[in-house]
């Protein structure tokens, strides 16, 4: 009776346990499968915020190109965004994501006609919504600057060639301060630098050749190390002879060479008097090309273009014997050309001390290529940029400025002096990025975000 | 007897499936950790190295980034892997402020950690590792975390991340 009534006792403790065992196990695959979940989303939140941020740098490119359409004379640019004369904005949401997901980008340009060096900026808040978790969203802010094609002193598309036995490159800048106002630095010994450099965008070992040169500064090439002569060097002031600093060379360069063709404005003149322009003006000129011999001189007045129609193949500029043409101080020459170049006699008498007062622009669209010869008598100061040009510079004095060309080669005892405040002369350039920032702090994407209430 | 014997049975069948349970949610957990530190991690260094306008290369083991903040103030940031000073095979990867504060971003990285740096890329060039710091543009990280779980296989994660542009670095001199 008794144990019968024990077993009766114990009737449904097997129960129990398995109650007790199946609670246990359900807590371990719940907490399993909330483990999984929460790694889960976190996957997803970290693939749309990288689906985020990369929306958010499409919405800046198509700002980007706006600006650039702009300034490549487009009246279109702006058609599609909303503006108020002077902002734009936009919203892009016409993007394919997988997996749910919806993506959209709204981007704030802050100043759509910039004059001067001002600098607009964009900013751009994107967004991408997944069902499940939210949205998740990135902003970036990046500030335009007009780029300049001459950052480097001398940069080639092919080969840039030091022949002479005493040729040498270093730098210096015109204008520290960048304030047009106050009187420029001319070069000398007691502000020249050794931290700009010299390039070429070739793959081939040919792309740049120091030779016995002496480059104080950097090189960068396409792909090869620059070659260097015993007698040659790259590398800070104090550098011996013979070395190649390996620190100062960059074997990844590239760059675009975009060929302008040469403006069609200008009053037709010829043949060119002594004289050309008005003190204080500025004028724009057209004649179909220059030969100076003997004593013959030009003399520039005022701000002054300058377009040389002679064709691809012909002598645009030729000057021999002792002629020169004259740029006295405070007057300016810019220079277009497709034909041939020959800056020789008494070469180019430039009063200024920035070499940016006389640029030459080689207008030949063609790979036939254009010969450019400047010969130095005294300081030669001028900047050039023939892309489908060879410039040869010739001379024993100071060269001053930038040159920007297919072939490059410096003969003679040529010094070289690449004025770095060139790399602000905006001149036919595109707009490209100074800054990029990617907004993370919450205090300033809440004041940002005010460009994006209410569209 | 025989109701004895099935209990054991079971008991040991159902201690073994919670020992196993335990090891394998162990585990998990470990690979969740790891998981978040690394994304924490690879997601501060790619905004430094974005933001970057220069970097100064210490090795394979530190760096340091010059980057501006909101208001265009240049201060450094250094990423370095420092081994363990027990004498593990293991160190940690520290992200090292300008004014000396430091943050442990990963813990227990296997000793073939490695920054890797690269230029721009070129046509025609398989190997685009940079030689010094001037042509650098690009870095990666490749980095291996792991756990030790007693009475059991490790955890291991490998990390290689994207190759971050630096954006804000000049192309040339």
């Amino acid at each position: 009776m008794n144990t019968r009534r024990h077993i009766r006792d114990q009737r449904g403790s097997v129960l129990i346990v398995a109650m007790l065992v199946t609670a246990m196990l359900a807590l371990v695959l719940a907490s399993y499968f909330n483990l999984s979940l929460t790694s889960s989303r976190q996957t997803r939140r970290t693939f749309d915020r990288n689906t985020a941020f990369h929306l958010a740098e499409a919405g800046v490119e198509e700002a980007v190109w706006s600006y650039n359409q702009t300034l490549a004379g487009s009246t279109d640019a702006w058609r599609l965004w909303d503006t108020d004369g002077m902002a734009a904005w936009r919203r892009f949401n016409d993007f394919t994501l997988t997996s749910g997901s919806t993506g959209s980008v709204k981007v704030y340009a802050s100043n759509t006609a910039p004059t001067g060096s001002t600098r607009p900026s964009i900013i751009a808040e994107s967004t991408v919504e997944t069902n499940t978790i939210g949205a998740a969203t990135q902003m970036i802010e990046v500030t335009l600057r007009r780029r300049s094609f001459f950052s480097n002193g001398l940069t080639a598309r092919r080969t840039l060639a030091f022949k002479g036995t005493n040729t040498s490159f270093d730098s210096w800048d015109s204008d520290p301060d960048r304030n047009p106002a106050t009187a420029p630095v001319d070069y000398s010994t007691a502000v020249r630098k050794d931290v700009n450099g010299i390039a070429s965008a070739s793959l081939d070992t040919t792309a740049v050749l120091v030779n016995q040169a002496t480059v104080y500064g950097f090189v960068s090439t396409g792909g090869q190390s620059p070659k260097v002569g015993v007698n040659g060097l790259i590398g800070p002031f104090g550098t011996a002879p013979g070395t190649l600093d390996s620190t100062r060379v960059a074997t990844d360069f590239v760059a675009n060479f975009p060929v302008f063709p040469a403006p069609t404005d200008g009053t037709y003149v010829s043949p060119l008097g002594t004289t050309l322009g008005t003190l204080g003006q500025t004028t724009r000129w057209r004649t179909p090309n220059i030969k100076l011999s003997g004593k013959q001189t030009l003399t520039i007045l005022g701000d002054v273009t300058l377009i040389l129609t002679a064709p691809v193949g012909t002598s645009a500029l030729d000057m021999a014997g002792t002629s020169s043409i004259i740029i006295p101080a405070g007057s300016n020459l810019t220079l277009y050309a497709e034909g041939d170049i020959k800056i020789a006699g008494q070469g180019l008498a430039n009063g200024n001390t920035q070499p940016a007062s006389f640029k030459l622009w080689g207008t030949n669209t063609t790979e036939t290529g254009q010969s450019i010869t400047l010969t130095g008598k005294g300081a030669l100061r001028a900047v050039v940029y023939s892309p489908n040009g060879d410039v040869a510079l010739n001379g024993n004095g100071d060269m001053m400025g930038a040159v920007v060309a297919r072939d490059i080669t410096l003969t003679g005892n040529a010094t070289y002096h690449y004025d770095s405040a060139l790399a602000d002369l905006e001149d036919n350039a595109p707009y490209g990025p100074a800054s990029w920032r990617l907004i993370t702090s919450s205090a300033e994407r809440r004041s940002l975000s005010a460009h994006f209430q209410g569209w | 007897m025989i109701a004895s014997t099935l209990s054991v049975m079971v008991m040991a069948g159902v201690l073994s499936a919670f020992l196993f349970f335990g090891r394998t949610g162990l585990a998990a957990g470990h690979y969740q950790e790891m998981e978040t530190e690394l994304r924490h991690s690879l997601e501060l260094f790619s905004e430094d190295v974005r933001m970057a306008t220069d970097i100064r290369w210490g090795g394979a083991w530190q760096i340091t980034l010059t980057v501006p903040d909101q208001t265009g103030t240049i201060r450094s940031v250094s990423y370095t892997f420092e081994p363990s000073r027990s004498g593990a095979s293991t160190g940690a990867l520290h992200r090292i402020l300008e004014d000396g504060r430091r943050e442990i971003l990963v813990n227990n990285v296997a000793s073939d950690f490695a920054f890797k740096r690269y230029k721009l890329e070129q046509p025609g060039v398989a190997d685009n590792t940079a030689g010094n710091d001037l042509e650098t543009k690009q870095l990666q990280l490749n980095l291996r975390t792991l756990r030790v779980t007693t009475g059991g296989p490790d955890s291991t994660q490998a990390a290689i991340s994207a190759r971050y542009i630096l954006r804000n670095k000049r192309v040339s001199r």
